[in-house]
C-alpha cells in the first residue's frame, strides 16, 4: 500500500508523467488477451487504487508477447467496461507500476508475488487519473473511456514470461470498472444436503459457496462460509461423499449431517464479522497447476463452532475442476489490502500494453 | 489460524442505486469479482442474488413495502463492499 506521505512526495513527478500522457492514436498497442483486442469481453473487474487498495500482478505468457519482443514497453491501458450500467466517475489514485521477468508462465503462477517475479523494475510511480466516462456501450480504446499510465522509464522487453505489477491506493475509491476477459470451460459444483447453521432459517438456505469459475487447475478456489457472528469455522475437505450422510443429532446437532468423507480440515484464511451479515470466513484452496487435476472431483463441508449457538454444519459442495486448463495466456495474482493473495485464471482485466 | 480483518478500507465493489420503488427492479453493478450478492430484507430473510456479466438484478416482491431497508453485501474478502438500499413507496 502506498502511504499518503509517500504519495505526496511523488506528486511533482506525477504531474509531469500525467501531462506526458499521449493520445491513444500515437502509440502502438498490444492487447492481452489477444481475443479481446477489438471486442467487449464478458465480465468486469476493478484495479488497485480505484476499487480497493492493494496490488495485482499479471503474469503474461511469451506467446502473447511475440510482437513486442526486443521492444520497449512504454505504458499500460485499461478500457472501461461497456456492460456497466452506471456512469464512471472521475478520480485520482496513487499507483506504482513494476515490470520484470517472471519465473513462471501464467499457468504456474503462485499466490506469492515475490516468488513469481523476484526482480522487478519500477517504471512508473505517480497518479493515475481516471476520466469521467458515460456509458456509451463498447467504444474500444477511445478517450475518455480509457485508463492510461505512461511509464516514466521504458521497459526493454526481451523474451519470456513477463510480470506486470500494479500497486495502488486512493484516499477515496471511485467507480471505474474495467473490461475483463473470462476463461471458458470452467468448473462447477452441486450442493448436497442442507445447512443447519442458525443462519439457515428457510429450506434451501445456503451457508457455503464457491466461485465455480475459479475451480480450474492452477487457480485459487475460494470458499466462503457464513456463520453466526461469534462463530469460528473450519472447512472439511475430502475426495468423496459418504453414500449415506451421517446424522449428527446424537452429538447434539439436530438437523445436521456429515456428508464429506473428510481427510483434512482447513482453517479459515480470513475472517470478518459484519453487524448485519454475521461471520464471514474465507478458505483458499490452491489447485495445483498440473493438467492431471483437470476434471478432478472433491468435496467440502463447513463446520461452524459458535460460542452461543453451538456446533453446526453447512451443506456440502461436490466440486469438479474444469476439464480444460487455463488458456487466456495471462494470470492475475490479487493481493487486496492486507488479504492473502490468490491466483485468478478465470477472470483477468483486458490490458493494453503500449510499446514503441 | 484465521486472520481477522479489521481494516476500515471501503472498496467500491458494488454500485446499487440509493433507493428502489416498491415492486421495482434493482440493478446493481458489481466489479469485485463476486459471483453473487447477499441480500438481507427484513421480513423476507437472507438470500443470494447471482451476478451475471458484472450485474446483479433483483425484482422486489410486492410484499416489500416502502420504508424497508435492504442490506446488500458482495461478501468478498478481505473488504466486503456493503450497501443499503431504501425501498420507497409508489406515488
Amino acid at each position: 500500500m502506498i502511504s499518503t506521505s509517500s504519495a505526496r512526495r511523488f506528486v511533482p513527478s506525477l504531474l509531469v508523467a500525467t501531462s506526458m500522457a499521449l493520445p491513444a492514436t500515437a502509440q502502438t498497442r498490444l492487447v492481452v488477451p489477444s481475443a479481446a483486442t477489438n471486442a467487449e469481453q464478458a465480465s468486469t473487474s476493478w484495479l488497485p487504487g480505484i476499487g480497493f487498495d492493494g496490488r495485482v500482478q499479471f503474469i503474461v505468457d511469451p506467446s502473447s508477447l511475440v510482437s513486442v519482443a526486443q521492444r520497449n514497453l512504454v505504458g499500460l491501458e485499461f478500457r472501461h467496461d461497456a456492460t456497466n450500467p452506471v456512469d464512471l466517475t472521475a478520480g485520482v489514485a496513487s499507483v506504482v507500476v513494476r515490470l520484470g521477468a517472471a519465473t513462471t508462465p501464467a499457468f504456474g503462477a503462485r499466490a506469492d508475488l515475490t516468488a513469481n517475479a523476484p526482480l522487478l523494475t519500477e517504471v512508473y510511480r505517480g497518479t493515475l487519473t481516471a476520466p469521467a466516462s458515460t456509458v456509451p456501450g463498447y467504444v474500444g480504446w477511445l478517450d475518455p473511456h480509457v485508463l492510461r499510465i505512461v511509464f516514466t522509464q521504458p521497459y526493454p522487453y526481451a523474451s519470456g514470461p513477463l510480470a506486470i505489477e500494479l500497486e495502488g491506493s486512493a484516499a477515496a475509491h471511485f467507480w471505474w470498472p474495467v473490461d475483463a476477459a473470462t476463461q471458458g470451460g470452467t468448473g462447477g459444483f452441486s450442493r448436497i444436503g442442507a445447512s443447519c447453521s442458525p443462519l439457515a432459517t428457510a429450506p434451501g438456505d445456503s451457508t457455503l459457496s464457491v466461485r465455480a469459475p475459479a475451480l480450474i487447475a492452477g487457480g485459487t478456489a475460494i470458499f466462503t462460509q457464513d456463520t453466526a457472528a461469534d462463530a469460528a469455522a473450519i472447512l472439511l475437505f475430502g475426495l468423496d461423499l459418504f453414500p449415506n450422510p451421517i446424522p449428527l443429532a446424537s452429538l447434539g446437532l439436530p438437523g445436521c449431517s456429515l456428508h464429506v468423507n473428510a481427510f483434512a480440515a482447513l482453517p479459515a484464511t480470513m475472517t470478518r464479522v459484519d453487524p448485519q451479515f454475521g461471520g464471514l470466513h474465507q478458505f483458499h484452496l490452491q489447485i495445483p497447476a498440473d493438467p492431471a487435476f483437470a476434471s478432478a472431483i472433491f468435496a467440502v463441508q463447513g463446520l461452524e463452532l459458535g460460542a452461543s449457538a453451538g456446533l453446526a454444519t453447512s451443506e456440502a459442495l461436490s466440486c469438479q475442476i474444469a476439464t480444460t486448463i487455463p488458456s487466456l495466456g495471462i494470470a492475475a495474482v490479487w493481493s487486496i489490502g492486507n488479504g492473502t493473495p490468490h491466483v485468478s485464471h478465470e477472470l483477468v482485466p483486458v490490458i493494453g500494453i503500449l510499446h514503441d | 489460524m484465521s486472520r481477522v480483518v479489521h481494516s476500515t478500507q471501503d472498496p467500491v465493489g458494488i454500485r446499487p442505486p440509493a433507493s428502489v420503488r416498491e415492486g421495482g427492479n434493482l440493478q446493481i453493478g458489481v466489479t469485485s469479482g463476486a459471483s453473487e450478492l447477499e441480500f438481507i430484507i427484513p421480513g423476507l430473510g437472507r438470500f443470494k442474488v447471482p451476478v451475471s456479466n458484472g450485474i446483479a438484478e433483483y425484482r422486489l416482491p410486492p410484499t416489500v413495502h416502502g420504508g424497508t431497508m435492504i442490506f446488500i453485501s458482495d461478501r468478498v474478502m478481505p473488504f466486503p463492499s456493503t450497501a443499503i438500499v431504501q425501498v420507497v413507496s409508489n406515488p
